[in-house]
């Protein structure tokens, strides 16, 4: 069995605003499996990571919660996007994209094309 | 941005203690049981879904953890914690808690309070608008003095074209004027200002108006005036209708037009001014020239206020360009004068290296009994840390790190010394109201007046002398504690006779010892000066009341003068307290005279031809009969003035005992003839050198003329001394209303005792030795204390090693003496180091010694006894403890 990686550091905040953006409010599990269905199962999510960063990121006010009922109509808390969140999400966004750019870039780099 | 917004709920969750364990475990408990029915869905047995979910989160401990470092501030938990737990450590040893907390409070509070007096006298702007503004521009003559003053026209040249200030002002402050009403006659002090002087330091009147602008033109003609508060108040019963009142003052009559609102006393701190005058009458109610002319009234300084945005650096630059001087010159003024510009804050600027030498003198000391509580504190906390060995071995242990302990450590040391800081900022009140007294009144009788309320600079220089002390103390023996070797001592066999301490606690008291040497060798010099100036050098300064007779400021003619002196010391005599009565003319003071301008040329007979050689400039003072019996001034030789050298009779000299010296080496002064300013004055007596000198200055050569026979002086301002038998204060007021009932209107001033008037003259050494003999009785103490702990601590390391002593033989008396010795040791080492520095050091405060040596042979022996004493019976406890080990117990105790 191929082991899963774990998530990069400082990249799960960014996962969280996205799976929050693309699928709505959704609950800590919720957005754990989420993300490791999005990533094919290549990653594992580690709860004992995922609790502080939803926790740092409602404190910075980029996320809200609330308590709702869940699918099987357990009671679960609901994280949503707010608008900060969103305005965070789309520059971190513009950044990353930005940064995977220009390290492709690099990773493609042949000595004839800077002859 | 939006990292503030999280500290900012971070900050919130941690001050309101709000848990967010119960959010947590909610989460974790619906993600398993999530977790599970996935694990069900895939197949799984129950069992097996379950530990899968489990193994999946991880360690619960762990993410407990780390959720709660990001919901709140654990940096600040731990500290917190460390202090909770410092409480409970400092709550259980009292007595070394008191002890620390009461060292420290005492250090910090001496600290504090001079500070305080520093921020007083100093520090405090003034109470006006924009007061950085204000600066004083003072002209300074060719000898280096300050008071060269200003004639008018040259203010005005500078009023109407420097551009660096949007106003000038000119100010003369005049410190006795006096102030005449229905009621009497009393000593005010006050100032001619220009017109603009209200509107410059930016006061409008409680009542009535300020000068106009033409009320300050023409000279002498408006003779108008502003009173303040105070005077309102004490001399007006606060009447409302004071504006139009005519007053008098120094024989000019004057219309109040306006009382200035309360606590504006001026724009001299320290200073209160009660009346202001236009500078225009200068020539009417002051001491401007005999003609009273325009031209050459002089005044003192000029007020001004800086253009926003000009710094002074620049307005001293266009004073130095000569804008001054290029009015008509004054042809009686040297003209090499120039204008100087100052801060309004800053003292006189003649008196500035005193203060500042004065303040630096107090600051040192009291900075000096800091460090040796310092030191103090860290030997006990050495001590302590080595008596808590054991838990410190523990805490490694279990795995805390070292940086970990010395915080622990360092947290308590903080603790200790932010209490002592507290209650020392509470002690600084009291101690500060008792220094500030010594700045009340000065020796001329006039009241001073401070503002010695606490600000915030009082309270950031305590906080940071607070927590300076608790780094200093602290963090050396926080690093020797936590350094240890955790196998040795963990295991019970370990040595017991390695002292934490060791050699570092030695020097600490070596340290200690040196530095209260010093400090008690300061305060002993001090002590012996202040009681050789109440004790009086060459005179007795007990029972003798002293007051001033102004009738100059009444514009008396001589004639006038004449007939009241005589008529008061006649009529004072009359008086059966009164023994005797002595006056002289004007001078500084009865027994202090600095040069004033009434210095004389004087040369032996006989050698006229040389005058040029033989001249010797020297203090002049014109007394009256019975002036050195009034004041118990010895007669080295001859007689001293009585009533038949008066005005016709052949002119009469005394000479003081260093003048004789200098003119008649051979001795057999008396009946020489001594050329004085070109006149004949044969020598009838030699007097002891009455003046007090310091350290710094030699005696001075004096000459004493009989005041009945230098006419040209006898203008008024006379001070006279009466001997008095019982209650002196009574006899000062019996004496008052002699004279009043002779001239009502005579202004007296500086009537006090005499010995409060010496007092208040030599108020720096009065004041030091306080602060002096305060700090040197603590620093002996802390030495002691020091001593005792240390040789304590060390009894108690090497309990097993005397035991053993003993049991082979040593006598009790061996122990003692090996305990005593060791103190003994430091002591010595600590009094060498001490006494050297201290005949280094001492010399620093020679202006404040007066008839004693700064290396006086008797106070270093003393000291160095003193402390041989205190250091043996600090000794004493801990060996007699050590002696009475017994050797069983202590070897069974391993």
């Amino acid at each position: 069995m191929k082991s899963k990686a774990d998530v990069q550091q400082g990249t799960l905040a960014l996962m969280v605003l996205k799976t929050l953006d693309v699928l709505g409010p959704q609950h800590g599990y919720g957005i754990a499996r989420r993300i490791e269905q999005i990533s094919g199962d290549l990653l594992a999510v580690n709860q004992g990571t995922l609790y502080p960063v939803l926790l740092r990121l409602e404190q910075e006010g980029a996320i809200d919660s609330e308590w709702g009922a869940s699918d099987n109509n357990r009671r679960a808390r609901f994280y949503r996007l707010t608008r900060d969140g969103r305005r965070q999400l789309q520059s971190e966004v513009a950044d990353w994209n930005q940064t995977a750019e220009i390290i492709a870039r690099f990773l493609a780099a042949r000595a004839e094309d800077l002859g | 941005m939006r990292s503030l917004r999280r500290y900012l709920a971070r900050i919130w969750n941690f001050a309101a203690r709000r848990n967010s364990n119960r959010r947590l475990r909610e989460e974790l408990e619906m993600y398993i049981e999530l977790e599970v029915e996935a694990n069900l869905r895939a197949g799984m047995t129950p069992a097996e879904s379950r530990r899968q979910a489990l193994l999946k989160l991880g360690p619960a401990q762990a993410v407990r953890e780390s959720y709660h470092a990001e919901a709140s501030l654990p940096l600040l938990e731990t500290v917190l914690q460390d202090c909770r737990y410092a409480i409970r450590v400092l709550r259980k040893s009292p007595v070394f808690t008191a002890v620390a907390v009461l060292t420290l409070a005492l250090g910090i509070g001496a600290n504090a309070a001079v500070f305080s007096l520093l921020d007083s006298l100093f520090l405090k702007p003034l109470p006006l608008p924009h007061p950085e503004q204000l600066v004083r521009i003072y002209s300074k003559g060719p000898s280096g003095h300050y008071g060269a003053g200003f004639s008018m026209p040259e203010f005005e040249n500078l009023r109407n074209h420097a551009r660096s200030f949007t106003a000038l002002a000119a100010e003369d402050r005049i410190a006795q004027l006096n102030l005449v009403t229905s009621d009497g006659s009393s000593p005010v002090s006050g100032a001619f200002v220009s017109g603009n002087y209200f509107d410059l330091v930016g006061v409008q009147p409680r009542l009535g108006r300020a000068f106009l602008p033409e009320e300050d033109v023409v000279p002498n003609r408006n003779a108008v005036a502003v009173i303040s508060d105070a005077l309102w108040k004490t001399h007006f019963h606060s009447d409302t209708a004071i504006a139009g009142r005519q007053i008098r003052v120094n024989g000019t009559p004057l219309t109040v037009i306006g009382v200035a609102p309360a606590g504006f006393h001026g724009d001299l701190v320290g200073s209160p001014e009660e009346i202001w005058i236009p500078a225009m009458m200068l020539g009417k109610g002051g001491f401007a020239c005999a003609d009273s002319s325009y031209n050459c009234s002089v005044i003192d300084a000029v007020l001004g206020r800086l253009a926003p945005g000009i710094p002074a650096t620049q307005a001293q630059a266009e004073l130095t360009s000569d804008i001054v001087w290029t009015a008509t010159d004054w042809p009686e003024r040297p003209s090499r004068r120039q204008a100087v510009l100052f801060p309004t804050r800053a003292p006189w600027p003649e008196s500035l290296a005193d203060q500042n030498a004065h303040m630096q003198l107090l600051e040192a000391v009291t900075g000096s009994l800091l460090l040796i509580a310092c030191a103090n504190l860290a030997g006990l906390l050495l001590a302590r840390g080595a008596a808590r060995k054991r838990e410190i071995a523990v805490r490694l242990a279990i795995g805390a790190r070292r940086a970990r302990v010395i915080r622990q450590f360092l947290t308590e040391n903080l603790l200790l010394s932010a209490m002592g800081g507290a209650v020392g900022l509470g002690l600084s009140f009291a101690m500060k109201g008792f220094l500030a007294r010594f700045y009340q009144t000065d020796s001329e009788g006039f009241h001073h007046l401070y503002d010695v309320s606490f600000d915030w600079r009082v309270l950031i220089y305590t906080g940071a002398v607070t927590f300076l002390t608790g780094i200093f103390f602290g963090v050396l023996p926080a690093i020797r504690v936590s350094r240890q070797d955790l196998n040795a001592e963990l295991k019970q066999s370990a040595p017991a006779a390695t002292p934490i301490s060791g050699r570092l606690g030695d020097s600490l008291v070596v340290g200690q010892v040196a530095l209260c040497v010093v400090l008690v060798v300061s305060t002993g010099l001090l002590v012996r000066s202040g009681m050789q100036l109440e004790r009086g050098t060459n005179f007795d300064p007990a029972h003798v009341v002293v007051l001033r007779l102004r009738p100059e400021l009444l514009k008396y003619t001589p004639q006038q003068v004449k007939a009241i002196v005589l008529e008061s010391t006649r009529r004072i005599r009359e008086n059966s307290q009164v023994q005797s009565v002595a006056f002289m003319q004007g001078g500084e003071g009865l027994v202090w005279n600095w040069q004033n301008g009434r210095e004389a040329q004087v040369a032996i007979s006989g050698a006229e031809a040389a005058l040029a050689h033989t001249g010797v400039t020297v203090l002049k003072q014109d007394i009256g009969p019975g002036f050195f019996r009034t004041l118990r001034t010895p007669l080295l030789q001859g007689r001293e003035f009585d009533s038949g050298d008066r005005a016709g009779f052949p002119r009469v000299a005394i000479v003081n005992e260093t003048l004789a010296m200098r003119l008649w080496p051979q001795g057999m002064a008396v009946c020489r003839t001594l050329i004085v300013d070109g006149v004949p004055h044969r020598v009838v007596g030699i007097t002891a050198n009455l003046q007090p000198r310091n350290v710094l200055h030699g005696p001075e050569p004096h000459l004493y003329l009989s005041y009945w026979q230098s006419g040209s002086t006898q203008e008024g301002d006379v001070r006279l001394a009466i001997r008095v038998s019982g209650d002196a204060a009574s006899a000062l007021t019996a004496i008052r209303r002699t004279i009043r009932s002779i001239d009502p209107a005579v202004p007296i001033g500086e009537d006090m005792l005499m010995s409060e008037q010496v007092d208040l003259e030599y108020m720096p050494v009065l004041l030091a030795r306080s602060v002096m003999s305060y700090c040197g009785v603590l620093a002996l103490c802390l030495g002691a204390i020091g001593i005792y702990s240390l040789l304590a601590f060390a009894v108690r390391a090497r309990t097993r090693e005397i035991g053993i002593r003993i049991t082979v033989g040593a006598r009790r008396g061996d122990v003692i003496r090996m305990i005593l010795l060791q103190g003994v040791r430091l002591t010595f080492m600590g009094v060498f180091i001490g006494l050297g520095a201290a005949v280094c050091l001492t010399r620093l405060e020679g202006s404040l010694l007066y008839g004693v040596r700064a290396t006086d042979p008797f106070i270093f022996a003393f000291v160095t006894i003193a402390l041989f004493v205190s250091a043996l019976v600090a000794s004493l406890l801990p060996a007699r403890r050590a002696a009475s080990i017994d050797p069983t117990l202590a070897l069974r105790a391993e």
